[in-house]
């Protein structure tokens, strides 16, 4: 019954944005961003820097509200409801320096249910941390590591990861990425990646989204856009946002 | 669950100001006890309690810093990411930072007690206490207290309000802070005072206070409208309404 429900439910567009604007004074940050995620893929959100995708994923996250146009997240306007079943990792440390990473799993734990101790426990494994380590007292890697332990010790519907690699030494990011799309990514979950490591995070992508100056300047199926081109995500990053 | 939760992380967050303040006021009160023989015993007592004046403002400015800093620390987006209501985030703000006021008002008036006790250690009697109208003073006591109460939300919502009326922007964030401080304050007291005036008709308390005056203390009769009462508690419901509805709809972090 519960797994039946949460089909319904995923059957519902992940992120459906229409016509979204955002503005900071003058300048529009977004600039009309029509986009629909399906539920359950892995997106790449490629930009430069400026390009907007930090205020898209903030938007998505319900910490920032559009200028113009509508933002659906499993087809409610973003809030408390849409915030149970959206994980948001911003890309600079984000958490109190006091706390230690089990203060901080627990404290997590206990705004969502859907945090698994043991998943929690087995990623810190993985990434090197230690429980009773102080946030303030890990390196700018590490804090990044810690992120992605709170993150996918969830099992939320909706992950958005804003560059999840920056911080993280070159030699580790790969084994990372893998697992998170591998061994700690659960089928149902959508990720949203906002990434400038496009070689690296290239395999992982079902769909990608180049932004150029708040706009969608390209946008599809990975694999399909690599077929009709004939060329790498990276290649085209280059010729797209150049 | 989760806003009790989010209240002790507050209250964690104030625990250093706390013990910098129960330094300060410890080392105050063991300086104060080496004045005694030369500034006199009771002027002593009085300025062991002049530190509750100061902790009103401390108060209020406790529960703007506990906003102030989330986006200070860039810790924001992670708080504002959390299931939780705009409401509740700035609810438990407010009430840590008005239980550490009260805890730190206990202690300033505790430590002031203790030197009080201390009296006879100086030849000094004890105030006839005892002797104060105690039954008919009493609901001064409690205005008094309440009001005090009041002033400390009532400024720290006002602060909350006006930080986070600044964070709706992305520039000039701070001056729009100072701006919309001074512009609600000033409305608050507009439109208060005319309001307890269209609201004249309802019912008037009337108790006694002991003020000083050139023949000492004296029992004068007083007033309160509970009109003033209604007021102040329209405008702090209102202010709330709003911090909370910025801190969840409007601010940008």
């Amino acid at each position: 019954m519960m797994i039946s429900t949460m089909q319904e439910q995923n059957q519902e567009p992940a992120v459906q944005l229409n016509g979204l604007v955002k503005r900071y004074g003058l300048t529009r940050a977004l600039d009309g961003v029509d986009l629909t995620i399906e539920s359950g893929k892995v997106v790449g959100l490629l930009g430069q820097n400026g390009s907007g995708k930090t205020t898209m994923l903030k938007i998505i996250a319900g910490l920032r509200s559009p200028s113009a146009g509508t933002v659906k997240v499993f087809g409610m306007t973003p809030g408390v409801k849409t915030k149970q079943r959206v994980v948001f990792l911003p890309e600079v440390n984000a958490y109190y320096e006091w706390m230690t990473v089990d203060y901080l799993i627990d404290f997590v734990n206990s705004f969502y249910p859907d945090l698994s101790r043991e998943r929690a426990e087995v990623l810190k494994k993985f990434m090197g941390l230690k429980g009773e380590s102080k946030i303030g007292a890990l390196s700018k890697g590490q804090q990044a590591r810690l992120k992605l332990v709170v993150g996918l010790s969830r099992s939320a519907d909706l992950m958005l990861l804003d560059e999840p690699l920056a911080g993280i030494d070159p030699p580790s990011r790969a084994r990372i990425l893998q697992a998170l799309v591998g061994e700690f990514r659960q089928e149902h979950q959508t990720l949203i990646i906002s990434t400038h490591e496009v070689k690296e995070a290239e395999p992982i992508f079902d769909q990608v989204v180049f932004l150029r100056e708040g706009k969608v300047a390209l946008q599809g199926n990975a694999e399909a856009l690599r077929a009709s081109t004939g060329r790498s995500m990276e290649e085209l990053f280059e010729e797209v946002l150049e | 669950m989760t806003f009790t939760k989010l209240f002790l992380k507050e209250m964690r967050s104030l625990r250093m100001n706390f013990v910098i303040f129960l330094a300060i006021i410890f080392v105050l009160d063991v300086f104060l006890i080496t004045r005694v023989s030369t500034w006199g015993f009771w002027n002593v007592v009085l300025v062991s309690l002049t530190p509750l004046l100061l902790l009103i403002f401390l108060g209020m400015l406790q529960a703007f810093l506990l906003v102030r800093d989330e986006w200070k620390a860039g810790t924001a987006p992670f708080l504002r990411s959390l299931p939780i209501s705009g409401w509740g985030i700035v609810g438990a703000k407010m009430l840590a930072a008005f239980a550490i006021w009260i805890v730190m008002s206990l202690v300033v008036l505790a430590l002031s007690g203790i030197i009080y006790a201390s009296a006879p250690l100086f030849d000094m009697e004890w105030l006839p206490l005892a002797d104060l109208p105690w039954a008919r003073i009493s609901t001064s006591i409690v205005i008094f207290g309440l009001g005090i109460m009041a002033a400390v939300l009532f400024g720290g919502i006002v602060l909350q309000s006006a930080f986070l009326l600044g964070r709706i922007v992305n520039r000039f964030s701070g001056l729009l802070s100072v701006a919309a401080g001074i512009a609600l304050m000033f409305l608050t007291s507009r439109v208060g005072d005319w309001l307890v005036e269209v609201l004249s008709f309802f019912p008037v308390i009337r108790f006694e206070a002991l003020i000083i005056t050139s023949q000492g203390l004296t029992l004068m009769p007083q007033e309160l409208s509970t009109a003033a009462i209604l007021v102040l508690i329209l405008e702090l419901g209102l202010l709330f309404w709003v911090a909370g509805w910025l801190m969840e709809k409007k601010a940008e972090s």
